[in-house]
This record gives structure tokens, sequence and C-alpha cells, in this order.
């Protein structure tokens, strides 16, 4: 297996960079000034660094030494075993998972002052349980004393993890600044190529050491020397991206053993006259078949740093990457499980762009390795690259979790991608789940487009009822008036939901040529189906239909309602006829009535102030509150509620208040400015 | 979360094994939503809470609701069900009758004033006074098992205006010998952010219905 390639596994090894920042990866070549620390990268970065449990140094020492090491701030956590207080710090602060996904950030050292007085004393802790917080040098930061609950604590890890983000920032900008200029200290040149191990810093830095004329080939050749991995990866990868070769150098192996025919090469290279060939170094070369595979393998290994350094590596070179995992699976059918995913995790990350905010890595892994929480949100994030995003969707529409295919449906259509149709069109297909059949249904009603319409049209005979109601919906959706002939089948439907479903698509799309159908299902046995029908022929005119619908509301209780409601939305008033039929009935059928009143106007004042003037109280108060909300634009509904306040009933004055008062704290309410 | 699976898990087995489900919870559960008055339908009421306790727990829903007329008898095939609207309603005389005995031999009612709906608020509470004469709603206490089933919610959450934005916030519910068998919100549940083609505007509906909704149906199930 080859080492010698330069790219980074640098995500793994700890220096003042060491933290991963929540940022898009940059492809090459594109500008990526750093960006200020913005609101949620603080949430994003604590997300990132997740871990089960919190790990706590054996003792103060021995966090010192990891905090210089890898450049985390401490939180030392001074308690005692009798202390009441530290217990339920234990048990409700620290047990916040909010709180321990931020401490993932930090060194954390517990001591107990009752044995270890040295160090209790050192930070004069008079009291437990006390949180300290300190720099990775040792120094003091801040100090929480006593009880702190979770919520403050958060909060203060943030401003913390915020603080270090910007200084790191600021830290970075003079040193890219100082290169620029020429004036980089030597000692500050680790700290430089440590830099591109941060996915947050990589692009910018990268950028700022390839710019420089001449190249900075001394320096970085005499970093392969230096004592720390990390040092030694980073400048490898800038040095082989300059010469087109690594000349053999492992930078694994603990210089200067073992790599010093390869040092004298790099050195030779260094000092020669033509190492920068016509001025422009090897730059973003095209990976060989053979190196892919060698880096799949690496990928896929036990090694992590290994693995990170294939995935940077094979990053840049997205177009061979992508056939090469391909050929890669290919010729390796009985990969294990554990590999297929990081394979898979890989061609995502380069298959989605940066783009609309979306971190090609991170949803990358999240669509793999995620819970099924956390992979369905992958989903509906990747939408937002659109059509590009449409190759990595449709992979999850054969996930074995009918869930997964749901959500995949969703997402496929919320990227408009023209696709869409015929990914949809394949899973229905073969699709077994009912959820996922409703839903594929549902959404084709969102997709402009003939096929997506010929796929409901068939459903419109299948004998699930449900599937039958939704292609319904959708075609209604679609606002195609073709239809007529295929709706009208479903009129005629022996399920009652299924009529009731065609009879609001005919309303919804204005089929009037299915009107003599609809005015035959006033005659429904079902009564639902039956006042969906008088609501359709509302929309549809009820023109000769009104002997129909006057025999029926002389017969029909439960449609005396909904009739008035669709003559009064056809604009035509209430037939003297009917209000003969209305008064001889009781009051339980007038106050349905009075339910389809939604205003009260010249059509239909007449029956509202019939049923104001009731002897029954509760059809006159339904009556009266109607007339004082909404009917005092007409003379005759004035009169009427004028001459019941002067009557003085207590509960006919009540409910005509009732509504007065609405009006008030409504008209309050727009004065004072709100909603 | 896992922990809190295997707990229904576990809950789930103990009912089925005590026939505490009805038959239908051998499959996934199906769920109503509800015509009444005759005429109003519980339309702009979000599913998304279906799919949310397919993925939380160990529960199988279907995850769409089925559209069914609180006269019928199908009613009873339906161990959850949802009834919301914007306007004022009259039970008919059969659906009073069907609605109580429903309630009373194991469904469970879940009813939203659509939006903070003032007109549905006062109906409701008129006709449910009409069905149980003697079982007043009453506020649920903030330490019912509802506010914990799955998502601890420690507050109902709203827009903060909008009609009914300075009432009191809580969940009001009947109970049945010693089960809550009927929740209600008069500032509304309908989670109308997932729902096509409804919305919430004026009113001061629960934002965090999503998840009250998913504890809801899982204390329904498994209570």
């Amino acid at each position: 297996m080859r080492l010698s390639h330069s790219s980074l596994a640098l995500s793994c090894c700890f220096l003042w960079l060491a933290t991963v920042q929540a940022v898009p990866a940059h492809r090459p070549g594109t500008s990526a000034p750093l960006a200020p620390p913005a609101a949620g990268m603080v949430d994003e970065l604590a997300r990132k660094l997740a871990v089960e449990g919190l790990k706590w140094a054996p003792d103060w020492g021995a966090a010192q030494r990891v905090a210089a090491r890898e450049n985390l701030p401490v939180l030392a956590y001074f308690h005692s075993p009798l202390c009441n207080w530290c217990a339920r710090m234990d048990e409700e602060t620290l047990a916040s998972p909010e709180v321990r996904r931020r401490l993932a950030g930090f060194v954390l050292v517990k001591v107990n002052i009752l044995e270890d007085e040295k160090t209790a004393a050192r930070f004069r802790i008079r009291a437990t349980p006390s949180l300290v917080f300190l720099n990775p040098e040792g120094r003091e930061s801040l100090r929480l004393d006593g009880f702190t609950q979770a919520e403050r604590l958060v909060g203060v890890l943030d401003g913390i993890l915020a603080n270090r983000l910007q200084s790191q920032d600021q830290r970075l900008q003079t040193l890219l600044a100082q290169l620029r200029e020429g004036k980089l200290p030597d000692e500050a040149w680790a700290e430089v190529v440590v830099a591109l191990g941060n996915e947050r810093y990589r692009a910018p830095t990268e950028q700022a050491l390839l710019a420089l004329r001449p190249l900075p080939r001394v320096a970085l050749v005499r970093l392969l020397e230096h004592g720390l991995l990390t040092v030694r990866l980073g400048a490898l990868e800038v040095l082989e991206e300059m010469a087109g070769d690594d000349f053999g150098f492992n930078p694994w192996r603990d210089p200067p053993a073992d790599n010093e025919e390869a040092l004298g090469k790099w050195r030779q290279w260094s000092t020669a006259t033509n190492a920068d060939g016509a001025g422009q170094p090897a730059f973003f070369r095209v990976l060989a078949a053979a190196e892919i595979g060698d880096l799949l393998q690496d990928l896929i290994g036990d090694d992590p740093d290994r693995a990170a350094r294939a995935r940077r590596l094979l990053r840049k070179d997205p177009d061979s990457c992508l056939e090469g995992i391909a050929a890669f699976v290919a010729a390796h059918p009985g990969l294990p499980a554990g590999a297929g995913r990081r394979l898979r995790e890989l061609r995502y990350a380069l298959q989605l762009p940066v783009v609309n905010g979306l971190d090609p890595s991170s949803v990358a892994h999240r669509l793999v390795f995620g819970n099924m929480d956390v992979r369905l949100k992958a989903l509906r994030d990747v939408a937002v690259a659109r059509q590009q995003a449409v190759p990595v969707i449709a992979e999850f529409l054969g996930d074995p979790d009918a869930l997964v295919r749901e959500t995949a449906v969703d997402a496929l259509v919320t990227t408009g991608g023209r696709e869409a149709v015929g990914l949809l069109e394949a899973l229905l297909q073969k699709e077994t789940d009912a959820n996922v059949v409703y839903v594929v249904l549902r959404q084709l009603g969102n997709l402009r487009s003939k096929k997506g319409l010929g796929m409901l049209l068939r459903y419109l005979e299948d004998p699930n009822e449900d599937f039958v109601i939704v292609a319904l919906e959708s075609i209604a959706k679609l606002r195609v008036d073709t239809v007529g002939e295929a709706v009208g089948g479903c009129l005629k439907d022996r399920r009652w939901r299924v009529r009731t479903a065609a009879l609001k698509t005919a309303e919804v799309l204005t089929l009037r040529a299915l009107a003599p159908m609809v005015v035959a299902l006033l005659d429904d046995p079902d009564e639902f189906v039956r006042s969906s029908a008088v609501a359709t022929l509302a929309k549809l005119g009820v023109g000769d239909a009104l002997p129909k619908l006057e025999e029926i509301f002389a017969r029909d209780d439960a449609l005396k309602g909904p009739i008035v409601k669709a003559l009064l939305a056809a604009d035509q008033a209430i037939p003297a006829t009917m209000l003969q039929v209305l008064a001889a009935r009781p009051v339980s059928v007038k106050l349905a009535v009075l339910d389809n009143v939604e205003s009260v106007d010249a059509k239909v004042a007449v029956l509202v102030v019939a049923c104001a003037t009731d002897a029954d109280p509760d059809l006159a108060c339904a009556g009266l509150r109607l007339l004082a909300a909404k009917g005092l634009a007409q003379a005759s509904c004035q009169a009427t509620v004028a001459q019941q306040v002067q009557q003085g009933d207590r509960r006919r004055l009540l409910a005509i208040m009732e509504v007065a008062a609405v009006e008030t704290k409504v008209l309050l309410a727009r004065a004072a400015g709100r909603p | 979360m896992k922990t809190r699976k295997t707990w229904i898990k576990l809950l789930m087995a103990a009912a089925s094994l005590l026939g505490a489900l009805p038959e239908v919870c051998a499959e996934a559960i199906q769920c109503a939503n509800l015509i009444y008055g005759g005429t109003h339908t519980s339309r702009c009421f979000s599913d998304e809470f279906l799919s949310a306790v397919q993925k939380d727990t160990t529960i199988e829903t279907e995850r769409r609701f089925k559209t069914v007329k609180l006269a019928s008898d199908e009613l009873f095939k339906y161990p959850f069900t949802v009834l919301t609207g914007e306007k004022d309603f009259h039970f008919t005389a059969d659906e009073r009758k069907n609605l109580k005995r429903y309630l009373e031999s194991g469904g469970f009612l879940l009813v939203s004033a659509g939006c903070s709906n003032q007109e549905f608020d006062k109906a409701f509470r008129r006709e449910i006074k009409a069905v149980f004469e003697d079982k007043p709603l009453g506020a649920l206490a903030a330490d019912h098992t509802i506010y914990r089933t799955v998502h601890p919610v420690a507050e109902l959450k709203t827009k903060g205006h909008g009609y009914g934005a300075n009432e009191k916030i809580a969940l009001e519910g009947l109970t049945v010998g010693e089960k809550t068998v009927l929740v209600y919100s008069k500032h509304g549940l309908n989670d109308t952010a997932h729902t096509e083609g409804c919305c919430c505007c004026g009113g001061s509906e629960i934002t965090n219905a999503l998840e009250v909704n998913v504890n809801i149906l899982v204390y329904a199930l498994l209570y």
C-alpha cells in the first residue's frame, strides 16, 4: 500500500486549529475567505463535537498536558462527595444533552477537593460546586461558583466556543498576512501547514501557500523533518501539489529514520533552479486509476488517519473518483457493509455541490451514518441542491424503510427536477407500501406533467379508495379541464368517499359538463354525498337545478343548510317557498340552516330576521348574533336589533352585547397596533 | 430516545397481552378525521404527527387520516379520531349518542379549535356539555402523562399574538373512569405549518403541536 501521496489526514491530529468547524468545503480554485463565526456556527460546532459521554482527565496535571498539546480549553469541575448541590449538578446540569454536546470541545477534569487539596488551594476554591474555565495555556478565563443550571451553562459554553473561534480566525489571518508579505517567522510555518487540516481554514491557507512566488520550497521541505506527524503531513500535501511527486517520502515514519533517501530528493528539488518548472506547480493533478484504487482501500481500511487522508485526496478529483468508486465496487462484490457505507458517503460528498448553505461532507455523513431522525432531516436538506441532488435522493427511493422512501419522494419533488416524474413512475411499478404510494400520488399533484397526469388517471380505478381519493385531489391541483370523463366515472363509484372526492374535484376544476351527474347525486343514498353535491352545484351553477333543490329542501332537513349556502354562493335569493317550508320546521333545523349563513345581505336578510325575532330564545339569540355581527348594513336588520334592544330581554341583550364586546376588542387591538 | 422506544415497546406488548388495544392495533394504526354536524369536515389538521409516531416509537402507523362520519358505526374501527373546525356547529342527535358510546368504550377524540376559532370553541363546549352532562371539561394537570409519553413538553408554546393569545394556554380533557378519553385545545393543535393549503392567520395556535400530538396519540394507544 502506498503511503506517499500527500493530501492530509490532519483532521484527527490536534494542534491549535484542531477543532472541527462547520463551514462548507470549498472546491479547488474557488475563493474562500474566512467568514466571521455565524450565530448558528457554535451550535453546529457543538453538534459536530458530539460524543457519547463525558471523558474526564485523571487529574489536573494530565488535563493541562492534553490542553497544551491539543490546544483545547479546560473546564475544571471542583466538587466534594459531601456536597448535595454537586450531586444535583451531576444529575441535572452535566446530564443535559445540550451541555454534554458542548463539553466535547473542552478538556475536562473533575477535582475532588477533599482528595486534591493542593489544586483546590491553587484555584482558591472556597465552596463546591465550582466550575473554572481555563484557556489552553492554563489562564483562568471564567468561574461559575455554586450550582449552575443547564440553560445557563449552555450559554457560557457557547460564549467560550464563539470567542475561541474568533481568536483562531484572527490568528490565521495574521499568519496568512505575514505569509503573503514574506514576513512569516520560521517557527510559524508549522502552524500554517497544520491549518490545512481544518475544513474551515483549509482553502484560504492552501491558496495562500500556492500563490507564493517563489514557492516556499525550502521552508516546506524543512517541515518534513518536524517532530509532529500533523506538520509533516501538511507540508507533504503542499509539496506534492507543487512537485507532482512525493519522492517516496513516508510521513508516518519518525524522521530521519528510513526517510533519508526521500528527504535527499526533496532537498535536491527544493534547491533546483527549475523546480518551479514553467512557473506553475502541478496543482490538482488527475489521479490515476491505480492511485484511486489504493486510496479507496485506505478509505475503507482500519487506520482512521489514512482514511481521512484518502478522503481528502480523492475529493480533489471528483470525476475520476466517482468513476473509480464504481469500478472499485464492481471489482469487490463482497465488500463488508461498513466499507460500502464509507464508499457511499464519499460518493454523496462528491456528487453534491456546495450550494445554498449545503455542506456536502456533513450531509453525506448524515445520510449514511445518521439515525432515522438524522437521515430524514438530511434528505430534506439535500433538496436545496435541486437538480444536482436528484441522483442522491433517487437512491433513497429504494431504501428498505418506507418512511425513508416517503421522505425521499417529498425531497425529490422539492428539487423540481425533470426526472422526478420518471423516477416516481418507476417507484410506483414496484412499490408495495400503501403509505409510499399515497405520498407519490399526492406529490404528483405538484408536478405539472402529462405523464404524471396519466399515472394519476390510472389510479382512479384502483380498489384502494385512499389512492383514488388522493389521485382525485392531485388532479384537482393540476388544474386541468380535460378530465371530465374520468372524474365523471368516479361520481358513479360505489364508495361514498370516492363520490365525495370526485364532487370536490368537479367543483375545483368547474367541470360544468358534469352538472347533470351532480344533480343526480342530490338523490344519493349517502347524506354527506348529497350535501357535497349541493356545494358542487353552487360552483357549477344552480341553473336548471333550482326546482330540484326546492324539492329536496322541502323533504330533507339535513340538506336545508347546504342548499341555503349553495344558493347564497351562487348569488341567488332564498325562494319564498323555501322560507315557508323552513318556518314550519323545528328550531334545531333552523339553527342548522343559520350555521350555513356566513354574511347577511338582502338575499338572506328575511330569513335571519325571522330567526332573530323567533319566540325560541336559542334561535333568536343565534339570529341576533348574526345580525349584530354581519347584518347591520341592512336597514331591516338594524331595525330588528334596535327593537330587541328596546324590548330589553336579558338573554337577547347579552347575545347582542357579546358581539359588540368582540368587535370592541378587535378595535382596541387594532388601535394598539396588534394584529 | 432508545430507552423510551424500548419502554413503549414493552407497554405495547403488555397492552396487547391484556387485550387493551383494539383489534386494528395488530396492524398499523389508522386514525380518523371526523365528519360532524352532518356536513362539517375536519380539514386542515396536519397528519405529520402520524409519521413522527412511526419514526419516534415502535408503533406502526398509517400516515394518513381516514375520513369517517361521527354518526357511523365505522367510527368504532378507529382507536383515535380528530375533530376540528373553524365555525359554529351542532352535533346531530345520532352523533351525540355515537360519540358518547365511542368514548365510553375505549375510543379517543382529539378536538382542536382551528386557528383558535372562538365560534368553534363555544360550539364545542356547548355540544360536549350536551353529550356528557355530568362530566365537565377540565384543564389537564401539568404532570399529566400526556406531557411526557414521548416528548417532554414543559410548556405549550403559541405565536404569542392573535386570538386567544392572552388566554391561559392549557389542554383540557374529559375523563372516563381513570383515563382521559378526549383532549381539547381551544388554541388549536392543527399544526398548520405542516399542512398543504391551510394556514393559521390571526389565531394563536400551539406551535409545538407536532410533539404534543405525538404524545397524545401514544397516550391514547398505550394508557
